[in-house]
């Protein structure tokens, strides 16, 4: 068998498709975010590190410009002289390592080197450049000559400052590399003491050469700088200044940014790992911001949806399962918003106008139904007594069904004066089905009775019947009997049924039969067993289905044989009507309302005896009549007639009897005298017929006596009259011989009460 | 059939019981024949006579005849059947019938 997949609730997918989404969009972030990474990175590092750097080269600006510019002060102040001995000493003091006095002509008048004395100042290039800017300077204009980057590169420069004395001429003073330091390394060694970049980054200003000036190897132990001058050999031949880049310096990786100023390279680095945690932090920041906020979008998306879909979506299917549950009455009221106020409008419509058409098809199948059941309950025979004038049979059958229609039946009827059929059966199955199957099956077997009388071969030919072309593998139980009304012998098939209960002379109702044969319609040409019962006057026999014994009550538990057979125990010797009636009573009681679940079906027969007849022959003498009058007296009574009848009976006897013995035989001592009894109870009448070979004699012929004046007249012809009186019929015939007068005579039965 | 006869000093009483048919009724005669011969008056009690028939009949009808003005034969309790062949041959029209 294919198993279905399970479906999965609009609330899961809802809320899958929607994690899909939220972990998509938090994917792209955190792609963008790593791609962005680098870039924020080198940005917020190289701003830090660049505003360090800028830093330090304004201050190293700052202490040179101090100083040389300062510079001016020692040859213009107003007790200045122009003497070779004071310009010395200022210039030592200054720590140049030249100096040139060039006077308002351009001639080089004093001069740390004796040889350019007397010279133009234009002879020189180094000193014309300044002399040029400041030959018509005011007193006190100053010069500072700029390291450019391949002097300083080439280590190989001198730093120039030229003073304007006004009309005095110029001071010009030089500075070798070791001069320069000398004088501003003092000034700049403390510009990085305080400064700190991160908490393990650092400042650095150095010499070209890599000496650093500042902080001082004090500071840089406390600080931990280890930086060698073969980290800023590498420093600063791995990059361009001003730009950031990775540098490993002395075993830890950092990112630097450097310029040179002045003569000095200013640094400033940071750990690469200060840099990554700080921006691992924010990332994560980041990350779980972005995160918090998908989760928030998400429960509440995922709360909407519920709110506004799900739940009215739930609560239309529990009002649509329990319309499709089969209560129509249901409407749906959902109206949060305007589709499912459409949807549950658009349902109950449809609800509605199919209730109004399943009313009218219920209505159409209702009337088709009724019909079905009529034609139906017409098939069965339902006239009791139906057969008034038989008396030696009482029947009585009812059929409840379930449903409308059903599939029990029985049936009764006589295939011929002293054949009567009778059944019971059930159709496997309820409904109009098993009610077709049924119609059919009673057809078959009621045709094949009607022209067979042996109950297995009907049997044998109604299983093949109703195989053929038993498409619906239907098929029928039943218990079917046909009773001889002469012998009281039922000769019967049970093909799958339920046991009769049969009531025999004075014992209650027992359970009769043996194992059953197959079913009917099941296989074919199985064998059906002819069994055989004898019914005597007065026993009944009760057939059913196993809707009566398989009822249950409220509590689900069976009627069963016991409480069938109790039942019928308790009836004594009713009729088969208060058979049926009382059983019927039982099971309501016993099921107290619980409902019918399959058809109850029971028929009960009564046979009221056999046709009776008797006979007795005697000499025909006095003596002998009071063994014929005992003999009929008892068939009398054992016939069920009354006393007044039997009365009647005894007088008639007698007078014919009498007659007998004193007319018929006047030659011959020995003549007989022969008294038939006869009983049928199909006419209810009993027949006396009287036998005697003697003389031909027509009493019929005799007479009627006057009985006006009985007492003179001659007795003669009473006897007959009386016989004539007290019989319904008398007839004589003479044949082979013999008289053969017989008395018909109608039962009455000993309650009906009063002689005619 | 089993007849008792009962002396109350004026009259016999013959009860009859079971039928009076072409077997008992010699002996009813008998029986009745007697009782007249000592009693003018003899009553006969069908209380518990089951029919009569016309061999009955006739010994009734007999008797009657014979000891009509002399002597007085009384039926008595005739009832069902009895009284119905009574009624249906005209007997009851001539019997004393108490």
């Amino acid at each position: 068998m294919k198993i279905k997949k399970r479906e999965k609730k609009l609330s899961i997918v809802f809320r899958r498709k929607l994690l899909k989404v939220t972990a998509i969009i938090l994917f792209i972030s955190m792609m963008l975010i790593s791609l962005a990474f680098p870039i924020i990175k080198n940005l917020s590092v190289n701003d830090i590190l660049s505003a360090e750097v800028n830093d330090l080269k304004e201050q190293i600006n700052y202490e040179s410009d101090i100083f040389f510019k300062g510079s001016a002060n020692f040859f213009t102040y107003a007790g200045f002289k122009v003497n070779e001995e004071e310009i010395a000493g200022d210039a030592f003091y200054m720590k140049a390592s030249s100096w040139d006095y060039v006077n308002d002509n351009g001639v080089i008048k004093l001069s740390s080197d004796k040889s350019r004395l007397n010279k133009k100042a234009s002879d020189y290039p180094d000193l014309n450049k300044y002399w040029q800017k400041l030959s018509n300077a005011y007193s006190g204009e100053v010069i500072v000559s700029e390291i450019t980057d391949e002097e300083f590169k080439s280590e190989n420069w001198t730093k120039n400052v030229a003073v304007s004395l006004g009309s005095d001429g110029m001071m010009f003073l030089g500075f070798e590399p070791e001069n320069y330091y000398e004088q501003m390394d003092v000034s700049i060694d403390k510009i990085c003491n305080f400064n700190s970049v991160g908490s393990e980054g650092y400042d650095i200003v150095s010499h070209r050469a890599g000496t650093i000036v500042s902080p001082p190897k004090k500071i840089r132990v406390r600080k931990d700088i280890t930086m060698s001058r073969k980290d800023i050999e590498n420093l600063v031949s791995s990059a361009p200044e001003n730009t950031l880049f990775p540098i490993n310096l002395s075993g830890t990786d950092f990112y630097a940014v450097y310029t040179r100023v002045d003569g000095y390279y200013a640094v400033s680095a940071i750990p690469k790992n200060e840099v990554m945690m700080s921006l691992y932090i924010m990332i994560i920041m980041t990350v779980f911001l972005v995160l918090l906020l998908m989760v928030i979008i998400f429960l509440r998306v995922n709360g909407l949806t519920k709110k506004l879909i799900v739940n009215n979506i739930g609560k239309i299917n529990d009002e649509l399962s329990e319309i499709t549950g089969g209560n129509l009455d249901v409407e749906i009221d959902v109206n949060d918003n305007l589709e499912f106020r459409q949807l549950s409008d658009g349902i109950n419509t449809t609800v509605s106008s199919l209730k109004g058409y399943i009313a009218r098809e219920s209505e159409r199948f209702n009337k088709e139904l009724e019909l079905a059941r009529a034609i139906q309950m017409s098939a069965l025979p339902s006239v009791f007594n139906p057969y008034p004038d038989r008396h030696d049979i009482e029947i009585y059958g009812a059929m409840n069904p379930a449903k409308e229609v059903g599939g029990d039946f029985y049936d009764f009827f006589f295939t011929d004066s002293n054949h009567f059929v009778f059944l019971v059966a059930d159709v496997s199955d309820k409904g109009i089905p098993a009610a077709m199957f049924m119609m059919k099956a009673k057809t078959i077997i009621k045709s094949l009775s009607l022209a067979n009388s042996c109950v297995d071969e009907i049997m044998f030919i109604a299983n093949n019947t109703l195989c053929e072309d038993n498409e619906a593998d239907m098929f029928v139980t039943l218990w079917f009997g046909i009773l001889d009304t002469d012998t009281g012998i039922v000769s019967y098939i049970n093909a799958g049924h339920c046991k009769p209960l049969l009531r025999s002379g004075d014992n209650g109702f027992e359970f009769v039969g043996e194992r059953p044969d197959f079913v009917v319609a099941g296989e074919e040409s199985v064998p059906y067993h002819r069994r055989e019962l004898k019914l005597n006057s007065g026993d009944a026999l009760f057939l059913y289905t196993d809707g009566v014994t398989e009822a249950v009550d409220t509590s689900d538990e069976l009627y069963g044989d016991e409480r069938l057979c109790l039942a019928l125990k308790a009836q004594g010797s009713s009729s088969a009507r208060e058979i049926c009636n009382s059983v019927q009573a039982d099971l309501t009681t016993y099921s107290e309302g619980a409902t019918q679940t399959d058809d109850i079906t029971m028929l009960a027969l009564v046979f009221k005896g056999a046709r009776m007849c008797r006979e007795i022959t005697v000499e025909a003498k006095i003596e002998n009549l009071n063994e014929v009058y005992d003999f009929i007296e008892e068939l009398l009574i054992e016939s069920g007639f009354d006393f007044g009848s039997i009365a009647k009976f005894g007088v008639i006897a007698d007078e014919i009897c009498a007659n007998i013995v004193h007319y018929a035989y006047p030659d011959t001592e020995n003549g007989m005298l022969k008294v038939t009894f006869v009983f049928d109870p199909v006419s209810d009448e009993a027949s006396l017929t009287f036998t005697d070979n003697g003389v031909p004699f027509n009493p019929l012929n005799a007479p009627v006596p006057d009985v006006s004046n009985a007492e003179e007249r001659d007795e003669g012809g009473l006897g007959i009259f009386l016989v004539r009186k007290f019989s319904d019929k008398v007839l004589y015939e003479y044949s082979n011989g013999e008289n053969l007068l017989t008395i018909i005579k109608k039962r009455i039965k000993p309650d009906s009460g009063k002689s005619k | 059939m089993n007849i008792t006869k009962q002396n109350d000093g004026t009259k016999m009483i013959i009860s009859l019981d079971g039928k009076l048919d072409t077997v008992t009724s010699p002996q009813f005669d008998a029986e009745l024949k007697s009782a007249f011969e000592e009693f003018d008056t003899v009553e006969v009690n069908l209380e518990n006579l089951a029919y009569i028939s016309s061999a009955g009949l006739r010994v009734l009808h007999s008797n009657h005849k014979r000891t009509k003005g002399s002597k007085t034969l009384l039926i008595s309790h005739a009832s069902g059947t009895v009284l119905d062949i009574f009624e249906s041959t005209g007997f009851s029209d001539f019997l004393n019938l108490v």
